[in-house]
């Protein structure tokens, strides 16, 4: 407490820190008290302003004040807009409640056409919900006035009346009934049922996405009550989350607002020429006001499942005008970026829903119905219904957005185990002409040159769209949880991959990349053939970097690191033989293309091969260096060999962590490991994992089918004595290894780069189509 | 929290508001992956260090680095995500935005605690920067209340900011 007293008491600035708005009086005096105090007294005003934590927050505040002075975020604009509804609205509720007739029970208050009104239920632009009491059949209703703004237009009403009257044709437990419409009084109601619970968008606000079994079942409800007014011919032309009602307790859905959307259009265009209300579902036709018909509830049905995937409407933007904008233009970011738990394949039916060009869109909502039903089916009992057939396989096929004219990131998406890509490459994936692109490109390029006694030919070059695809597990764990081979992993944008390495980590990454812009993709091959060795062991790779350069001499660096070339079966078919593949995002030239320049790799290599006889220890010196290679019969899974590399002295000497990890960036890698059986069968690995286990060690591995040679190729590193171990198939019994052979590489030192350049045979240019 | 702050700083390099989106989804992915490798190592570890620590890095990362589609798994690309940056520069910047994100956002928490007028004063003579006097004369109170309400929002922003930490731990 403190006492006033004409000099400088520091209980004033005591009390001043322990301040806090309260209204009671004892404050106000004190409040008062220190007001004075502080008009004369210099020492507390210098104490406050001399204050080094006072000083830094004051300097940190302005600066962030004038950071973001003039810059209006979204929340801010969204707060704007929601005042300025929310006092429409109050206006709009007290205009409804004005109108209402008196009644004579205490509990009510007011009366509509003999229904005793109890309350107000919600409000939006569409009108007012009250709830309301009939006493003549003793239920609780939702009555619906129409909004007063809209109530003028006689052409609203009737259209009103005549939706209504549709509606009420639609006899369907997901779509809302109606009991009664009126249009003669001076606002328009309908008569509803009321519903105890909440709509989708609050317990999507509430709760956050929903579990997938929980969107396949409101889904499902959903497209079943489309269905059934489709067949009526009644358009909702407004499906979003808060027009879905779900009932407490039980899963149940019901559609409501039917119809009424054209009502809104009528009104609010014709008035102030602006869009009433929130564009964020509409479909692309509805935006550019163009006739609609169902497939637009589709499209909306889409934004909704998107919706509850990812908690966020699917295009979202500062105003309805952007909105607008980024519902013709965009594609809205992967459903699996934003919500890992979503499986591809129900991206993938999103995303047709949500195809902007109509035809594309499923056929109609009773198909959509019973795909999603077969897959609430398939979630609930995975190992009984299999996933609908349109939808099985979209995780290993192409996976394509073709209907995306995509302006998001490529996004990489998850991937099936190793075991699923070796089946997959076997399997037909959609020819790449199918795709549909928005540059057209006819490009046969070709060309030769000889670099150090190798030929490097340009071979094919086709714009590239859709999955790339490898399978490239970080497998330092897999030990833990070898069985279950829980590879799949989602990922982002790069290199940032599923787990591994950590010690809490699980499972590896199987990774793919996809692409869904059209690049420009060119193979090449090099004349060693499909080993890409030398006689001296020598591994022949392309490097890096590889650019193309165009008539007007302007020269394309990809950003991206050419994938090997079986990740694209297509690109492969189509050129047999080649064996590299290069991708030129965003690659834009008109000009036709006149060179490729290229680096050749020559990466001094090792073969290893060791003899076996029954399982022992093979140790092999090779240039001085001593690998050990070790087989052993695992379980019924398969025969396991261990190559165990020598000492990496740069990882052993690293001082500091970054040392210790650039060294690790020189990777032991194996090319080629084979294992030969005793009756001369050539067997190449499944997986492979790094031995120690230890957290400091990192291993990968890739497995490629190029050209029906499949090869494998395992690195390690990181660790003092790296080990790799390779899974081989289970051999028959009585059937013994014969011997491994590997190639080891030591990508430190002696590598050689030769740079080569092609001059291009008939370049031609990328021309952008008409859009 | 970490959202705006990295779409901030994708922002100010330039990107585009949806590129900026998608950065910012990407980080706060890849460390959302990571959260299960923080484990407790010492008396003075503490979780949201951590986290500001990996995500400060992931942003650092995927801001410099240029952009690789393909996919390169494994531990060594983990590695990045506790690679310390080395661009001292970018460093300082992710931590002032930091502590401008977290006084915005106790800045607007509090504001509804105080009269307008009174949230007033604290625009004038720190936001704007101007002197006591001045808001004095175009207020018309007196310097004693505005030096009053100065320190008031002062201490409640200090101790709101306490407030957070404490509740972070």
């Amino acid at each position: 407490m403190s006492r006033e007293k004409p000099e400088c008491d520091c209980s004033f600035r005591q009390y001043a820190v322990q301040a806090n708005p309260s209204p009671d009086q004892e404050f106000q005096l004190q409040e008062f008290q220190l007001q004075e105090h502080l008009e004369h007294c210099s020492i507390c005003r210098n104490a406050m302003e001399s204050d080094p934590e006072n000083i830094a927050l004051w300097k940190e505040a302005r600066e962030l004040y004038i950071q973001r002075k003039g810059e209006s975020t979204p929340s801010d604009v969204c707060e704007n807009e929601e005042r300025r509804s929310a006092a429409n609205i109050v206006s709009q509720i007290e205009l409804v409640l004005k109108g209402l007739q008196p009644t004579d029970d205490p509990d009510m208050i007011g009366r509509i056409a003999g229904y005793e009104v109890s309350g107000v239920i919600g409000a939006g632009g569409m009108g007012v919900v009250l709830k309301a009491f009939d006493r003549s059949l003793d239920r609780v209703l939702a009555i619906k006035v129409l909004a007063p703004s809209l109530a003028t237009s006689g052409a609203a009403k009737a259209r009103f009346l005549r939706e209504a009257k549709a509606v009420a044709s639609v006899l369907h437990p997901n779509v809302i009934a109606i009991h009664n419409v009126s249009i003669d009084r001076e606002l328009p109601f309908l008569v509803m049922p009321f519903i105890r619970g909440t709509t989708l968008q609050k317990r999507v606000d509430c709760h956050g996405p929903l579990k997938l079994n929980e969107i396949l079942r409101v889904g499902h409800q959903v497209a079943a009550g489309l269905a059934a007014s489709h067949e009526r011919g009644v358009v909702h032309r407004d499906i979003k989350p808060s027009n879905i009602l779900i009932e407490d307790g039980i899963e149940r859905v019901t559609i409501t607002d039917f119809g009424l959307a054209r009502t809104l259009d009528d009104a609010s265009i014709t008035q102030s020429g602006t869009i009433a209300g929130t564009p964020m579902f509409m479909s692309p036709e509805q935006v550019r006001g163009e006739t609609i018909d169902y497939r637009s509830d589709l499209f909306s049905f889409g934004g909704l499942l998107y919706t509850l995937c990812t908690g966020r409407p699917p295009f979202r933007a500062e105003s309805p005008y952007r909105v607008m904008r980024r519902i013709t233009d965009d594609a809205p970011t992967s459903i699996i970026e934003l919500n890992p738990e979503i499986p591809v394949w129900f991206e993938h039916f999103i995303f047709r829903l949500m195809a902007k060009e109509v035809s594309r869109r499923p056929d109609n909502a009773k198909v959509v119905e019973s795909t999603l039903r077969h897959c609430l089916a398939h979630v609930e009992q995975p190992q009984l219904v299999s996933l609908p057939i349109e939808l099985l396989g979209i995780q290993a096929k192409n996976y394509s957005l073709r209907h995306w004219r995509a302006s998001m990131a490529i996004s990489l998406i998850t991937v099936v185990c190793g075991l699923a890509w070796f089946l997959a490459g076997s399997m037909n994936p959609r020819p790449i002409n199918d795709l549909e692109l928005p540059y057209e490109q006819e490009i046969k390029l070709t060309g030769t040159t000889d670099v150090a006694g190798h030929e490097v030919k340009l071979v094919g070059a086709e714009s590239v769209q859709g999955l790339a695809m490898s399978t490239q597990f970080d497998v330092s764990r897999m030990r833990m949880d070898r069985t279950t081979k829980q590879f799949g992993q989602s990922i982002g944008n790069g290199n940032i991959g599923g787990e591994g390495g950590g010690a809490v980590s699980v499972g590896g990454g199987g990774f793919a990349a996809h692409y869904n812009k059209p690049n420009l993709g060119l193979a090449f091959t090099v004349s060693e053939g499909n080993s890409r060795t030398n006689s001296k062991g020598k591994l022949v790779e392309f490097g890096t970097r590889i650019k193309v350069e165009d008539a007007e001499g302007t020269v394309y660096e990809s950003p991206d690191h050419g994938p090997a070339l079986n990740r694209f079966p297509d690109f492969e078919k189509k050129y047999p033989g080649a064996t590299g593949l290069y991708v030129y995002r965003k690659m834009n030239s008109t000009s036709p293309i006149r060179r490729v320049h290229g680096e050749l790799l020559v990466c001094p290599g090792e073969r290893i091969e060791a003899k076996f006889e029954g399982r022992k220890r093979q140790t092999k010196k090779v240039n001085g260096e001593e690998f050990i290679l070790e087989a052993i019969q695992t379980t019924k899974e398969g025969v396991e060999i261990a190559i165990q590399f020598p000492v990496n002295p740069r990882v052993r000497n690293a001082k500091t962590p970054q040392e210790r990890f650039h060294a690790s960036m020189l990777k032991r890698d194996v090319h080629l490991i084979q294992m030969e059986d005793s009756q001369g069968r050539i067997h190449i690995p499944t997986t492979s994992m790094s031995a120690n286990g230890s957290m400091q060690s990192s291993s990968s591995f890739t497995t490629s089918n190029l050209n029906g040679i499949q090869r494998a190729q395992g690195s390690a590193g990181f660790s003092s004595t790296p080990t790799l171990k390779f899974q081989f198939p289970a051999l028959q019994e009585g059937i013994e290894i014969r011997s491994v052979s590997a190639i080891v590489i030591r990508r430190e030192g002696e590598m050689e780069t030769i740079p080569f350049t092609i001059e291009v045979e008939g370049g031609s240019g990328l021309t952008p189509t008409a859009r | 929290m970490y959202r705006p702050l990295i779409i901030r700083m994708a922002r100010n390099r330039g990107l585009q508001e949806s590129d900026a989106n998608d950065l910012a989804q990407r980080v706060l992915l890849s460390v959302a992956l990571s959260i299960s490798r923080w484990h407790k190592r010492g008396p003075n570890d503490r979780f949201r260090h951590w986290l500001r620590k990996i995500t400060r890095n992931a942003t650092l990362n995927e801001l410099t680095r240029k952009p690789i589609d393909l996919a390169e798994g494994g531990s060594a690309a983990l590695q990045f995500l506790n690679e310390e940056c080395t661009d001292q520069a970018a460093v300082t910047e992710f931590e002032t935005e930091y502590r401008r994100e977290r006084l915005g956002r106790v800045l607007r928490t509090i504001r509804s605690d105080f009269e307008p007028a009174t949230w007033r004063i604290f625009e004038i003579t720190v936001l704007e920067g101007r002197s006591i006097t001045e808001a004095s004369r175009e207020l018309s109170k007196s310097v004693g209340s505005i030096y009053a309400a100065r320190n008031r929002i002062t201490q409640r922003i200090k101790e709101a900011i306490r407030e957070q930490e404490e509740h972070d731990e």
